[in-house]
């Protein structure tokens, strides 16, 4: 319904009809047409039997005027031959018209038809409509069936005659709770063998409030099964009347469709993916203290480097000298206590002599060797301040670049943190004259940064 | 042109007999017809296109009364630009 059938489609059905061969249907289809054009190119009348008059017209637009044959008229419009023209009272009320194809918007001059609906080959009854209740009685002859469609097997079940509801039954579908869907059949393959299938209106001879009230109280009992549904269900098309399941409720005027257990599956995911950026954000976090950790303790280490400078050079003038630390443990002791204070002062001063005799035996016995010095590179201290601190000029970084070759790459490009050893002064090639050691060692600057270039 | 010059022109560029070309005609009349009754446009390329329009069920004041009238099928053709230039020649 509502294609558009292609050539080779139609060549195709008229061959299994003719029993001929694809080909040459095809070239049939075409030549039969191409003598129609011809015709209508002499501007001759051509009329095709079963299929109507081409004519040739300059009124309109189109140029070809087409008259369909009444065979093809009488064909197409047979599913609509038991339908007949009906007079309708004179009396009769939007209302009552409303209620006379309930599933069908009525206005006065135009009825939707609605494309779910065939017409019924069986019905021969043709009945002359004589007064109002006849009529309202034949119409309620040619809407005969109502296909129900049960939950398990999901077959449409289209009652006999024998079974048309009568007015109690339908009374007592009203009532009850229903618990298969009422539903027009929409088997579109009814239309081949044209059937009609109205929504049947039981209250075509009762009030048309009492069939509103009862389609209320339907309504009312289906969304009453609403509360107890479950979340896991996201089935919006499950027709059961479980009180779990989702709620698809028919109602003439407006149609409901309740779809909760969705909205959770949302707010999940999104909870989901919050949890996983935060994961994401906490691990980056801690990489990046590990890493500024690292760095500080860089920094922060540069002070033990000078308490072990200082340590160092304590160390080398004790072997020289003697030492003559005392230590005074309380000025303010009380005068009985000064004869106490006394031995305690001398005992402590050698104690402390025979330590640092013992440390002076425990070094190794080379004192005229100097011991190597070793610094690090930080943000603040390069080389050229270590020159400065050990040699006295900041010139003499060539030397300690030099003793560090191995390890360095360009001087000014050295990672904070690199252990330098700084030679001791008197290795260094100077010749005494201040001025020609600078020069010469800014030479040899020059040379180490033409390395680079 | 009446059908049979259309069968009588067929069957001399085919090489068939006039009866096979009725036949074929009818047949062919038969298939368009089916689908035009299923409300399925047919399309003939450099010929035009078959239109099912359904009318809808509507109400009519006949002699003061109102009367219900059934719904129907009109075809409408729509020629190919093909068959147009042709024919506006004349």
């Amino acid at each position: 319904m509502n294609k558009i059938l292609p050539l080779p489609d139609i060549a195709y059905r008229l061959a299994e009809q003719c029993g001929i061969d694809n080909a040459t249907a095809l070239e049939f289809v075409r030549n039969y047409f191409e003598v129609i054009a011809e015709g209508l190119a002499a501007g001759e009348l051509v009329n095709a039997k079963g299929l109507g008059t081409f004519q040739y017209t300059a009124e309109t637009d189109k140029v070809v005027k087409f008259t369909p044959a009444e065979d093809l008229k009488q064909s197409i419009n047979a599913p609509f031959e038991a339908f007949s023209p009906l007079e309708l009272p004179n009396n009769i009320s939007e209302d009552e018209l409303i209620g006379l194809t309930a599933s069908v918007d009525v206005t006065v001059k135009n009825i939707s038809f609605n494309d779910n609906q065939s017409v019924s080959e069986s019905n021969d009854e043709e009945p002359e409509p004589e007064d109002i209740s006849s009529s309202m009685v034949e119409i309620e002859k040619q809407e005969p069936t109502i296909t129900t469609r049960d939950e398990d097997n999901n077959n449409y079940h289209t009652p006999t005659a024998d079974q048309t509801p009568t007015k109690d039954k339908v009374d007592e579908k009203l009532t009850e709770e229903p618990e298969t869907e009422e539903v027009l059949s929409a088997n579109n393959d009814d239309i081949g063998q044209h059937s009609l299938k109205t929504e049947y209106n039981p209250s075509l001879q009762d009030n048309p409030e009492q069939e509103r009230k009862g389609r209320e109280e339907m309504s009312n009992q289906e969304i009453s099964h609403e509360d107890g549904h479950s979340t896991d269900d996201l089935n919006v098309n499950k027709q059961s009347t479980d009180s779990k399941a989702t709620i698809h409720i028919i109602d003439d005027d407006n149609e409901v469709y309740i779809v909760p257990s969705a909205r959770y599956s949302y707010k999940m995911i999104n909870a989901v993916w919050i949890l996983v950026a935060l994961l994401i954000g906490i691990i980056i976090g801690g990489i990046c203290t590990y890493l500024g950790y690292d760095k500080l303790n860089q920094v922060f280490n540069n002070d033990s480097t000078e308490k072990y400078e200082i340590k160092q050079n304590i160390s080398q003038p004790a072997t020289d000298q003697q030492p003559t630390n005392t230590v005074e443990i309380s000025q303010s002791s009380s005068p009985s206590n000064k004869n106490k204070a006394k031995p305690t002062q001398v005992e402590i001063t050698r104690a402390e002599e025979s330590k640092m005799h013992e440390e002076t035996q425990a070094q190794p016995a080379e004192p005229t060797t100097p011991q190597p010095i070793y610094d690090r590179i930080t943000s603040k201290c390069f080389l050229t301040t270590m020159a400065g601190k050990y040699y006295g000029e900041k010139e003499f970084w060539v030397y300690i670049y030099k003793a560090n070759s191995k390890k360095l790459r360009h001087p000014d490009r050295i990672k904070p943190g690199t252990v330098i050893w700084v030679p001791d002064k008197s290795t260094l090639p100077l010749t005494g004259n201040h001025q020609a050691d600078v020069l010469k060692a800014k030479r040899l600057g020059q040379e180490i940064y033409a390395q680079y270039r | 042109m009446d059908n049979r010059t259309i069968n009588s022109r067929l069957a001399k560029r085919l090489n068939m007999n006039t009866k096979e070309t009725s036949s074929i005609t009818e047949q062919l009349v038969s298939v368009i017809k089916d689908s035009l009754s299923d409300l399925d446009k047919v399309a003939i390329p450099g010929f035009g296109t078959f239109d099912p329009v359904k009318e809808d069920e509507y109400i009519d004041i006949i002699d003061g009364h109102k009367v219900l009238m059934p719904p129907s099928i009109s075809v409408k053709f729509n020629p190919g630009t093909q068959l147009k230039k042709n024919t506006r020649r004349i």
